[in-house]
């Protein structure tokens, strides 16, 4: 073989080589992707705020608490007096000493009224006193059909 | 032309030579993948198209080019332990395009509490902030979570098989709520601002007490991103994209 054949092969050899080697490194694969985004922001607003009201006529108290903070509420109500007077109210229930209003609370709304009334046979001679305590808490969940009782009270308003 | 020169002269023909074949062998590989999308009896080299998408509620999100907003224009103020429907799922639709192919898919969650500026605050827990799917019928068994990519604040999923053009996935969850233990973390504080430890410690010095709740007016924020990836070639194409999970049968395995 001349040596111009000679060198001739043994560049297309290492060509070959070099070819071969280089074809076994694995293709880039430029591969398909996508991407799509969402978020969601949201507030806890843990405050909440009532009032009661109480209206004297005739010796008799009438009670109605009013929900003025901006989260829904749940109220109960304690009435200290003397046996002579008797308790009632629509959506008020008593129970373990406490009256509790059987509806949850708006902002804004009211509920309806808890009269405490003197038995009028019974009619004390002196001065007496009649005393309202309310307390509210703010509406918790235990799960999408039932309220968290607040620590200590017997009752919860139904979910609607 | 002298030896020398056409020793020269070879070697660069050699060269040249070399280059070529290396470039006709990239070629061959690349031109591979083109050719396998082809559809139908045609084999036209359509360009292919990959798409995937949220779904909220049954409806596919779209995205007018700002943050795609969850729950939008419903009331974000929410009450603890109550949970809100929010059913989150993806698909490979995009309208009439008929190029789709088939993907894996993967969503990665976010959530945290932020301040009033939108800064996060790592004090607050992201437990609180829960994602759910209702108990009873429902069940995950489509998606698998990666515990190994999983923190306190993100939360990973891969759906086992391949969605089809055109599919719809199972839902990932389908609520989000609050704990309704975030109404009991509180801290008592007396009107000269000293912490009482509970309730049975207030002694007749604490003239006022206020109870201070650690998450009042605290906004959340939940992220849902979902990522796809071409399942052709997927052996090499899932692990390449996102690391540390693999195809095995066709199905993702998560280490």
């Amino acid at each position: 073989m001349s040596k111009r054949k000679r060198t001739f092969l043994l560049a297309f050899a290492l060509a070959l080589m070099v070819a071969v080697a280089a074809a076994q490194v694995p293709a880039t694969l430029a591969y398909f992707t996508d991407v799509d985004r969402a978020e969601m922001n949201g507030v806890v607003d843990l405050a909440w705020k009532t009032e009661i009201h109480e209206k004297v006529v005739d010796n008799n108290k009438h009670v109605t608490i009013e929900n003025t903070g901006d989260t829904d509420v749940v109220v109960r109500v304690a009435v200290y007096a003397g046996t002579n007077v008797s308790v009632s109210g629509e959506d008020w229930t008593s129970k373990d000493g406490w009256w509790y209003y059987g509806k949850i609370l708006a902002p804004g709304e009211t509920t309806s009224e808890l009269l405490a009334e003197v038995i009028a046979a019974d009619m004390p001679q002196t001065d007496f006193n009649i005393v309202v305590v309310h307390e509210s808490s703010r509406v918790v969940y235990e799960n999408n059909t039932t309220l968290k009782k607040p620590a200590g009270w017997a009752l919860v308003p139904e979910v609607k | 032309m002298t030896r020398k020169r056409s020793r020269y002269a070879l070697l660069i023909a050699a060269a040249v030579l070399s280059v070529c074949l290396v470039v006709l062998a990239f070629m061959i590989q690349n031109t591979r993948a083109n050719l396998l999308y082809g559809k139908g009896a045609d084999m036209d080299l359509q360009m292919s198209n990959i798409n995937v998408q949220l779904m909220e509620n049954g409806k596919a999100l779209a995205s007018n080019g700002d943050t795609i907003q969850l729950m939008a224009g419903k009331a974000t103020s929410l009450e603890p332990g109550y949970t809100y429907q929010e059913r989150i799922a993806v698909s490979n639709t995009s309208g009439e395009d008929k190029s789709l192919i088939p993907e894996y898919v993967r969503v990665i969650v976010r959530k945290y509490w932020v301040d009033q500026d939108g800064a996060k605050l790592t004090s607050l827990d992201p437990d609180l902030i829960q994602l759910r799917y209702n108990t009873g019928t429902y069940n995950r068994q489509d998606w698998v979570q990666s515990e190994k990519e999983t923190t306190a604040e993100q939360v990973v999923y891969y759906l086992k098989n391949p969605l089809e053009p055109g599919a719809s996935s199972q839902e990932l969850f389908d609520g989000v709520m609050v704990d309704s233990s975030i109404a009991d973390k509180f801290t008592l504080i007396n009107q000269d601002g000293e912490v009482i430890e509970n309730i049975d410690s207030i002694t007749a010095s604490d003239k006022e007490v206020t109870a201070k709740y650690d998450y009042d007016g605290a906004q959340f924020r939940v992220e849902v991103e979902v990522q796809s990836v071409q399942s052709e070639h997927g052996e090499q194409a899932v692990p390449s994209a996102w690391g540390s999970v693999r195809v095995e049968n066709g199905s993702i395995v998560v280490e």
